[in-house]
């Protein structure tokens, strides 16, 4: 039984299966439209923001992490000092993100009746700073020095041997806070991996208060009145940036290949390494006939369908879909923000062909070091 | 008044309740720190040792016996001498007062000078100036000139005042002096307790004072302990070996003995671990030995993490799996991750010892790597497997050149299939039906190869001239015998059943040849014949030596050779050729460099024999046969196996332990499962057949494997300064190229050289009929005549039966020899000048005396140029007329003082040199010559004298 839960979890932990189902789930967890929020409330979702919800999720997290410390591999994962951070990010990050769900949704309850937000305070100049604010500031500080000593003296930081050059530890694992960054790398070249996403993602964010400037829901929770905003957001911090943490951390082996949870780390496992490129699919299994040796030729598919997908896309989104944004932000924000969505789409899209098709790149041009 | 002044998010007492509580936790947080960095494993351990040293220490000295009437004695002189003191008290009291008068008046004066001559340096550097600048000299001069004078004047005031001090102090000395040399012998009676007692009070609070104690508690508080703490870390800095960090090195740091406290300390040898003594202290750590502790440290040999101060971070490795668990239960053991160069387990220490004593053939104390290097050596290991040390030596195996006219092509294929169905304790290890190709499609591959191996070797053999005509009938009884006596056994045995042999040295050179049994099952007597008579017509590069054997001799021994026989291998029969597996093989092969097609067209053309050939070919290339056997067509291929120079340092995830879960998960554990079964690492894998391993198997016993896997470790980088390299000088390199190629021809397994070897006596039985122990061979013969005699043995002991056979040696090899035997005895001279004796002289005539029939009677025994001895014929020795050109004239001394002492278990008896009591009687002239009375008693010049006539016998 104990082996069958293990093996399920190890199945569907495969970042192919684990990402789809995120994927789906998303949007019902967190409605980013009216017609979503009718089948959240069908599926009984919005339970989860509530204090039985945030129980029942505490539990079940304690009882994973309490079978992997039980488990012979498992357990090799979790013990080892530099993965106990990502321990804490998880139930951090879920508590944080459950916390502040909680209380948005209180006060969308609230407003729905009328009543003020729990955030309301009639004085609307004044904080009360000393002894209360200053007070619970410095006891909080105090706590968590405690707690950063004690962590230290219960899990000191291993000593390595001096770094040897010629040998490379199997996996080599980036700082955990990287690993998002190192997961990524698995699907895109390092430029674009390591320097064009990771520049994005700090211009983007530095954006946020440029493209956003809805008034609603600022200066306490609401999830009903910010949907579209918290969902985009959400979406990129927890399937963008969590999600390949952890993976990275906990799932990525030996030869950087996707181990269970509670699968052994074999240096031996093999898996098939048969990815090709867009264009061998188009001049050799398509039309059956050998690669152009011109490199734009070569590749002129991938190019056209990666200058479609972001040149097009805005375009047709701007005539249908989303006919009212362009009017209401203007040309450049829309495109702006329509690019910097395409681009976190970009990732997904990528993975998934590479695991449907073995997809390698959309455009291979290893002349001039350019591969999407 | 505004509500919200009186508004508060939380009560203050609640807030401040909260701080109190997190200041209290933070403050236990910061004593937990300081708990936490003062507790430390190494602590306790010194603690505890501290413990057992006074529990060892009282002991001691309740052992410790005082002569009590001894004592009582000394104490009642030591009254007396009081009690007389008593009465010289007056004048004692009296010079005492004097004393301190003359001292107080002698330290004034010396105050004056001494603050004179400082004046007298300034009034110096004045002049000096005005030399150097030419002004005012006359003046400078002048003062310089007054001060001088005034120094010498107060310098004669202190000296006359020192004089009355040393006066009255040697007065009161005198007076006091019984008294005092009483003290001093009770002292020294006592002196063994007094230590003792002096340690306790240092060590054990019971004895401590009250002051000190304190001190011995406070000494090592928390905090406080930096000051004179007793628990330190001991530590050695071992400058000559270093550990290498990757872009530099930095000098060896081992804080072992910062827990093993008594390691250079006997007296623990049953002490607990880690306190038990080092189990020999005369060859490491201790001052007198070779192996000081403060230069070589710990982990130079052990290896280890030198700086890790517990159990786990010092790299302790546990020998098995069992012991890792064992060690995880009592001592939450883990393997230190992140050090490469983890402790040798004891079994393993003396692999340590090739880092330094890396040249060495044999290592004196270090038995298991002189075994695991002489295994190496004897299975060829570096044949396949690409090894520094050995780099140039030739093929182990045999010539297989001219093997079609050796042996029949049947046993060619039962040889090759299994060596062991032949000879059950052959060094050819198996190659085919081990674990990982027992199935029978294996098998059937097998035999197919095996056929084809056997095509190649027949076709590719030349033919084999035989020179030597056998005519002579052989008598089997006669060639036992000879075989017994003349010299064969030295390297080989005859065990025609497996016998279970103790791993060691010695009775691995017995073996140093094949043994010799079934011989009539493989080869023609034609052939043994010619072998006998001249090895290196077959084989070149034999080690095999030749023993000048007359027809008669070598037909005698081929025929009782030829005897033996071994029904069971004659009766296997060989497969019949299965065509379609060999074209299947020839396929698989050919196919690995060509396209299926032409591989089928080019088949095509091959006729069976072609493809026999082939498949013989590739075969050869792929178990790869040629690293031991010279085979034609072979002769420049390139070693199939893994480099082993540096195996030891090869990290352990380079070593793929497979599936394999049941060893520990380190590089000896993977060698021992490695040695013990070398396809083991294919178990459930699925690989083509060229993929899978093919090491063969040795059949090693566990003793083999230990010695092995000793000597693999040992095979590692090492930083060693040459300060402490073995051998590093001109004449330790010689001495150690002599003996490798010593013990590479087996010259021990009929001599004792460098103390070691010898063993055939044990066969022969008597010392003095067995070949000559070569001890101190450099100092006793001229080089001259060794060369020669190498050269061309020729009889030396008329009663010897084994002979000393003839190598095939180019001159610099025997003058590496004829060194190393000078070396080894700390001769350095290749010239020297003949000794001559003038038979005119009286030490000529002593001698003669010395030896003459009613004395010494050399004649008795040696052979006196030519003219036979008078006694019995067993003990016939050589003749002394070889002695001029053969001895050297100092060691020849030295043997007549003491033959048994150079020789044990000689049959020559210590000479008759008369003493001085010998000839002090009256008419004592009618018995001795003049000048043997005149010398009598000095045995030297005796000695020399018997020397110098046997220089002259044969002139």
């Amino acid at each position: 039984m104990l082996e069958l839960i293990k093996n399920t979890i190890d199945f569907l932990s495969q970042p192919s299966i684990s990402l789809t189902m995120i994927l789906v789930a998303f949007p019902f967890v967190f409605p980013p439209t009216e017609k979503f929020d009718v089948w959240h409330r069908k599926l009984k979702l919005h339970k989860i923001w509530t204090k039985q919800g945030g129980m029942i999720g505490l539990v079940f997290i304690t009882l994973y992490f309490f079978l992997g410390f039980t488990d012979e591999h498992f357990s090799l994962i979790l013990k080892k000092p530099d993965n106990v951070p990502i321990i804490f990010i998880i139930y951090s990050v879920l508590f944080f993100l459950w916390l502040s769900m909680y209380q948005a949704y209180e006060n969308d309850q609230r407003l729905a009746a009328g009543e003020p937000v729990a955030e309301y305070y009639p004085a609307k100049e004044k904080v009360l700073v000393w002894p209360d604010l200053v007070f619970i500031e410095f006891i909080a500080l105090i706590l968590m020095t405690v707690f950063l000593l004690i962590w230290s003296i219960a899990l000191p930081a291993p000593l390595e041997q001096a770094a040897n050059p010629t040998l490379s530890p199997n996996p080599a694992k980036a700082p955990w806070y990287f690993l998002g960054l190192q997961e990524m790398l698995v699907y895109f070249d390092p430029w674009i991996a390591g320097v064009l996403f990771p520049s994005l993602m700090i211009l983007g964010l530095m954006a946020i208060p440029y493209f956003d400037r809805n008034k609603e829901g600022s200066g306490y929770y609401s999830f009903a009145q910010r949907r579209k905003s918290i969902f985009i957001f959400l979406y990129g911090w927890l399937v963008l940036w969590i999600f390949p943490i952890v993976v990275g951390t906990f799932f990525r082996g030996p030869n950087w290949n996707f181990f269970g949870p509670f699968e052994e780390w074999s240096v031996a496992k093999v898996v098939a390494l048969s990815n090709v490129n867009l264009s061998d699919y188009i001049w050799v299994k398509m039309l059956r006939i050998g690669l152009p040796s011109n490199p734009l030729i070569r590749e002129s598919v991938g190019i056209v369908f990666i200058l479609a997908y972001f040149g097009l896309i805005p375009i047709v989104l701007a005539r249908g879909k989303l006919r009212a944004l362009p009017e209401k932000l203007g040309p450049i924000r829309y495109g702006l923000i329509v690019f910097l969505a395409l681009a976190m789409m970009l990732l997904p899209i990528k993975m998934y062909l590479r695991w449907t098709l073995n997809l390698k790149y959309i455009i291979a041009i290893p002349e001039a070091f350019f591969n999407i | 008044m505004d509500p919200l002044k009186e508004q508060r998010y939380y009560p203050p007492q609640l807030l401040g309740k909260w701080f109190g509580i997190s200041s209290l936790i933070f403050v236990g947080t910061i004593f937990w720190i300081f708990g936490d960095d003062y507790r430390r494993e190494w602590k306790s351990y010194q603690m505890e040792f501290r413990r057992l040293e006074i529990e060892k220490t009282r002991v001691n000295l309740s052992h410790l016996e005082v002569d009590d009437k001894q004592k009582e004695l000394l104490e009642a002189n030591l009254a007396a001498a009081k009690d007389s003191l008593a009465g010289r008290q007056v004048r004692i009291i009296e010079l005492e007062n004097l004393l301190e008068k003359a001292d107080g008046q002698y330290y004034g004066a010396n105050l004056r000078h001494q603050g004179n001559t400082a004046d007298l340096e300034v009034v110096r550097y004045r002049l000096e100036r005005a030399l150097a600048t030419n002004r005012g000299i006359d003046r400078a001069q002048l003062a310089y000139q007054r001060m001088v004078d005034k120094d010498y004047r107060f310098q004669a005031v202190a000296e006359e005042r020192l004089v009355i001090v040393e006066d009255y102090q040697q007065n009161l000395k005198e007076l006091r002096t019984d008294v005092k040399d009483s003290e001093r012998q009770l002292a020294a009676l006592l002196r063994d307790v007094a230590i003792l007692e002096r340690k306790l009070t240092i060590i054990d609070p019971e004895e401590m004072t009250f002051a000190n104690k304190v001190a011995n508690v406070f000494r090592d508080l928390p905090v406080v302990d930096f000051l004179a703490p007793s628990l330190t870390i001991n530590q050695i800095i071992v400058k000559d070996i270093r550990d290498n960090i990757n872009f530099t090195t930095v000098p060896k740091v081992d804080r072992c003995t910062t827990c093993h406290l008594a390691i250079d300390k006997a007296g623990y040898e049953d002490a607990p671990q880690p306190f038990t003594t080092h189990p020999n202290l005369d060859r490491y750590l201790t001052t007198a030995s070779p192996h000081p502790i403060n230069e070589f440290g710990c982990t130079g040999c052990h290896a280890g993490r030198g700086r890790g101060t517990s159990f786990i971070s010092a790299g302790h490795m546990p020998a098995t799996l069992d012991q890792a668990h064992e060690w995880e239960e009592e001592y939450d053991w883990e393997p230190l991750e992140h050090w490469d160069e983890k402790m040798y387990p004891a079994a393993y220490s003396q692999a340590g010892c090739l880092k330094c004593h890396h040249s060495e053939p044999i290592l004196k104390g270090a038995e298991r790597l002189t075994l695991g290097l002489t295994i190496i050596e004897k299975a060829s290991c570096f044949g396949c497997h690409q090894l520094d040390r050995y780099k140039g030596w030739d093929r182990r195996g045999p010539n297989l050149a001219m093997v079609a006219g050796k042996l029949e092509q049947d046993f060619i294929f039962k040889w090759v299939r299994e060596p062991r169905s032949f000879r059950h304790n052959t060094w050819m290890p198996s190659f085919f039906k081990q674990s990982n190709t027992s199935d029978s499609a294996s098998v059937h591959r097998a035999d197919t190869e095996i056929h084809g191996i056997v095509h190649y070797l027949y076709a590719k053999s030349s033919e084999l001239q035989l020179p030597f005509k056998l005519a002579a009938r052989g008598e089997v009884a006669r060639g036992e015998a000879l075989f017994e006596s003349v010299g064969c056994l030295g390297c080989h045995v005859m065990e025609p059943e497996p016998v279970i042999v103790e791993a060691t040295l010695e009775r691995m050179m017995q073996r140093h040849g094949p043994n010799l049994i079934g011989l009539g099952s493989k080869v023609s007597a034609d052939w043994l014949f010619n072998w006998l008579k001249e090895p290196t017509n077959y084989n070149p590069i034999s080690r095999m030596p030749n023993l000048r054997l007359t027809d008669q001799e070598a037909a005698d021994i081929t025929a009782y050779l030829l005897e033996s026989r071994i029904p069971e291998f004659e009766a296997m029969s060989v497969p019949t050729l299965d065509e379609a597996e060999l074209d299947s093989i020839t396929l698989g092969w050919m196919a690995k460099d060509n396209t299926l097609q032409r591989v089928r067209s080019m088949m095509a053309e091959m006729s069976l024999d072609d493809k026999l050939e082939y498949v013989g070919r590739r075969s050869i290339l792929h178990y790869g046969c040629f690293s031991c056997h010279n085979l034609p067509g072979f002769e420049d291929a390139k070693p199939i196996g893994t480099p082993l120079t540096f195996e030891g340092s090869k990290p352990v995830h380079s070593l793929d332990f497979g599936s394999v879960h049941e060893i520990g998960h380190t590089n000896y554990n993977w060698f021992e499962a490695k040695l013990a079964d070398p396809r083991i690492f294919d178990r459930h894998t699925i690989k083509a057949h060229d993929a899978k391993l093919r090491m063969p198997n040795f059949h090693f016993s566990e003793e083999e494997i230990a010695a092995t896997v000793t000597a693999l470790l040992g095979f590692a980088k090492a930083d060693v300064g040459h300060a402490k390299l073995a051998s590093q000088s001109a004449e330790g390199e010689l001495i150690q190229r002599g003996l490798t190629v010593i013990k590479d021809y087996n010259c021990q397994g009929c001599h004792i050289i460098d103390g070691t070897g010898g063993q055939i006596s044990e066969i022969i039985g008597d010392v003095a009929l067995s070949p000559p122990n070569l001890n101190t061979e450099g100092a006793r013969v001229q080089p001259l005549w060794l060369f020669n005699f190498f050269k061309s043995p020729s009889t030396i002991r008329p009663n010897l039966k084994v002979r000393m056979p003839t190598y095939d040696f180019s001159d610099q090899t025997w003058n590496d020899i004829i060194k190393t035997f000078q070396y080894l005895n700390g001769i350095n001279t290749a010239f020297e000048m003949e000794h001559q004796v003038s038979t005119a002289s009286s030490s000529y005539g002593v001698g003669k005396f010395l030896a003459s029939e009613d004395v010494g009677d050399c004649g008795k025994c040696h052979l006196m140029a030519g003219r036979q001895p008078t006694g019995n014929r067993a003990d016939w020795a050589m003749d002394l007329a070889l002695t001029k050109h053969r001895l050297r004239p100092d060691w020849v001394v030295d043997w007549l003082r003491d033959p048994e002492a150079i020789m044990p278990g000689t049959k020559m008896p210590q000479p008759y040199i008369p003493t001085r009591e010998d000839v002090d009687f009256e008419g004592a002239e009618e018995y001795y010559p003049p000048p043997v009375i005149e010398m009598a008693g000095d045995s030297q010049a005796l000695l020399e004298s018997l020397r110098d006539y046997v220089y002259t016998i044969g002139q």
